[in-house]
């Protein structure tokens, strides 16, 4: 086919252009009378605005716009793109069943040449879904904001309270151990139940400080106040010096096994924390005749410190959040859910890691990397 | 006859300042009170002491402010323990004057243990 007799089969411009706008869906493409009224309409506007051609055309402009817009508003627009070629805003515009979408209008004159305008060109598009889009962006970074704030001003109790807490608890303390003290001195014989009273004052004071610590150390945590003050230890030592203290008050054996030495640059009351942590969740999780058992070996160049015992376990919905703050295994226990966020945090400052496994025979083993 | 040892208690709280009083004079100590540095200071300077024992976080005049301060004091000053939250421990000890830091809340038998070892014998 020779190029002549192609551009006699090619449709003629204003052919093409009729299609351009008969096809185009996403604007409202259409033309306003010198009066503002529609002239023509295309399958775009139909699809916005949801009125048919045979509906619309002869109407007013206003009635795209909500109940109420002035006369002079409309007017003003008309007169607008007249005087400046060309009017452009974004607002709300209602369809024909009386929903309203966020457009965007533009409003362009068509001038004869004597300068006598022949119609306004007028191209909405919808943009519902941009403005939605908008909203839930702002309203999401709103509400990250407002968590933010929302754990800020909770820490910021909770190091208030903490600090509160710690001073009547210094005086009861002391106030029980001067009686214990002076009873003592003065060896007057207390009876059994008085003797016990005065142990279980003392003991719950010193568990109420341990919690009010822990407390104001997650806050500091938190705020990225951890700092490591680190020594060599040999581990073994370490370590069993701990269990000795918690064997005392525990009800569960507790079994060391441990190579004869095994030296790391640990922050020893950190690292203190971590065992005292790991191990009082085993024997509080762990069934009163079962062992738990602590393990450290040295799998250069790592040191592990396994802590295993035959609890329930945790349930496999909740694993992941065993080591968040606040996060309790089993909310009707005594704690705050704590324990372990403190323990991940100071390992990970150590430059080592923290696991938890629930072996297919039972129980949970924690394990913890430090480098050694 | 000789006087005895004298402890002046600095602390904001007056019930830490009253259960130290107690305890302190029980072990036969004379003990005085102030209830912050400012007040510590003057006390000091009026009474004088064979040892303080010296809160660290208290209003008008804190713990470290009132070590620097004392430590400038023309007369031979008394050796200082402060008391403070562990995690302070380390900073306190540092302070001028500061032979021992004990961390809140502390045992009985050891801060009585410090106090003995530390307290200067009276003229």
């Amino acid at each position: 086919m020779s190029a002549a007799n192609k551009r006699e089969m090619d449709p003629d411009s204003d052919t093409l252009f009729r299609l351009l706008i008969q096809s185009v869906r996403e604007y409202a493409i259409f033309l306003l009378d010198p009066g503002g009224h529609v002239r023509t309409w295309n399958p775009g506007a139909e699809r916005i605005k949801g009125y048919r051609a045979s509906e619309i055309i002869g109407q007013h402009f206003g009635r795209f716009y909500p109940a109420g817009t002035s006369r002079e508003k409309l007017d003003g627009e008309l007169e607008h793109a007249i005087e400046h070629g060309h009017f452009e805003e974004e607002g709300w515009r209602i369809r024909k069943d009386g929903t309203r979408f966020w457009a965007n209008v533009v409003i362009t004159p068509l001038f004869d040449p004597s300068g006598e305008v022949l119609a306004f060109a007028k191209v909405t598009r919808d943009l519902t879904d941009r403005l939605r889009h908008e909203q839930e962006r702002e309203e999401l970074i709103a509400n990250e904001a407002r968590a933010k704030a929302e754990t800020a001003a909770r820490d910021a109790f909770l190091s208030v309270a903490a600090h509160e807490l710690k001073t009547p608890i210094t005086t009861t303390k002391a106030a029980v151990q001067l009686l214990q003290r002076s009873f003592r001195q003065r060896q007057e014989s207390l009876d059994p139940a008085q003797t016990r009273s005065l142990a279980l004052l003392d003991e719950q004071m010193e568990k109420l400080s341990l919690l009010v610590g822990r407390l104001l150390e997650t806050v500091r945590i938190q705020s990225g106040g951890l700092t490591l003050e680190k020594e060599s230890a040999d581990l073994p030592v370490l370590v069993g010096s701990i269990l000795d203290r918690m064997r005392h008050s525990a009800q569960q054996e507790i079994v060391l096994r441990a190579p004869p030495s095994l030296a790391a640059d640990v922050d020893t009351l950190r690292f203190e924390q971590v065992v005292v942590n790991l191990v009082s969740n085993a024997l509080k999780f762990g069934p009163p005749d079962q062992p738990v058992v602590v393990t450290l070996e040295h799998r250069a160049p790592l040191a592990t410190l396994a802590v295993f015992d035959r609890g329930p376990g945790v349930p496999t919905s909740e694993r992941h959040r065993l080591f968040e703050r606040f996060f309790q295994a089993n909310p009707s226990r005594s704690g705050m859910g704590l324990g372990l966020f403190i323990a991940k945090e100071i390992v990970e400052a150590h430059g080592g890691t923290i696991s938890v496994d629930f072996p297919e025979g039972g129980g949970t083993l924690f394990t913890v990397t430090i480098p050694a | 006859m000789r006087r005895a040892t004298r402890i002046v208690v600095i602390e904001d709280d007056a019930a830490i300042r009253e259960i130290l009083d107690l305890a302190l004079s029980g072990e036969g100590y004379d003990v005085r009170q102030a209830r912050n540095g400012e007040e510590g200071l003057a006390l000091l300077a009026s009474d004088g002491a064979d040892l303080v024992l010296v809160d660290m976080k208290m209003p008008v005049m804190d713990g470290a402010d009132f070590c620097r301060a004392y430590a400038l004091q023309p007369q031979p000053a008394a050796p200082v323990i402060i008391m403070t939250a562990a995690s302070q421990a380390v900073e306190a000890a540092l302070l001028p004057g500061v032979i021992e830091a004990i961390a809140k809340p502390f045992e009985l038998d050891g801060l009585l243990d410090v106090v003995t070892r530390n307290a200067r014998r009276p003229a």
